[in-house]
């Protein structure tokens, strides 16, 4: 049975995450999911959209903690 | 974000932002972070999410880690923001005295000729200060 599939949005700070970690990182996983970002002043609205393979829903997870890496590599 | 996710607020007057961020770095491969802020500017709300492939039991343990680790990001981010200035001369100094020296040392010498010696460093001993010892001792 196929899988239903998944949305899921996330809302990066600007304050904490680095504008370029977040574009990077949609780079990064365009091939696992399809994404829609709106940047606004302050943050960045992504939403996620993806068919979880099996049991496993994890990609936002993975993309929030890609995020957060990549931003601590630009400090 | 499931029944094995943790949330904390955390006071970025208290825990620098930039220590918040190193411990996340730490933890990656044991949970989800995810950062956002909260009502106040000054809070940081923290979602902790234990990955799958982690025993359950561990959770309460690695959790109470996080907070060591935040604090022990915060001293090092403290020590390293009170040491900057002497850590910034130290590596001056030594990219300094690296460097090859300077043109104008070398602009000294432009335009003159071995063959001219102007100070008589070439000038035999005897050549030199052989008249004089001569005289000295004629005056005896």
């Amino acid at each position: 049975m196929a899988s239903k599939r998944k949305t899921c949005n996330l809302g990066f700070d600007f304050t904490i995450y680095k504008k370029i970690a977040v574009s990077r990182a949609i780079e990064a996983f365009r091939d696992f999911a399809s994404f829609k970002v709106r940047y606004t002043n302050k943050k960045a609205m992504v939403k996620i959209e993806y068919t979880p393979p099996d049991s496993s829903d994890i990609i936002h997870h993975e993309f929030a903690n890609y995020v957060l890496g990549l931003t601590k590599q630009c400090l | 974000m499931g029944s094995k996710t943790k949330n904390l607020s955390l006071d970025t007057t208290i825990y620098p932002l930039e220590a918040i961020l190193n411990a996340s770095f730490l933890f990656l491969d044991r949970f989800y972070i995810f950062l956002k802020r909260g009502k106040h500017k000054h809070i940081l709300k923290v979602s902790l999410t234990l990955k799958r492939t982690l025993p359950k039991k561990k959770y309460i343990g690695l959790s109470n880690e996080f907070f060591n680790a935040i604090l022990q990001s915060s001293l090092r981010y403290f020590v390293s923001k009170r040491n900057k200035k002497i850590r910034d001369y130290i590596v001056n100094r030594a990219l300094y005295s690296a460097l090859p020296l300077s043109d104008s040392f070398d602009s000294q010498g432009e335009g003159l000729d071995y063959r001219k010696d102007p100070l008589g460093i070439a000038v035999p001993w005897e050549e030199k200060y052989g008249k004089q010892k001569k005289n000295m001792q004629s005056r005896v």
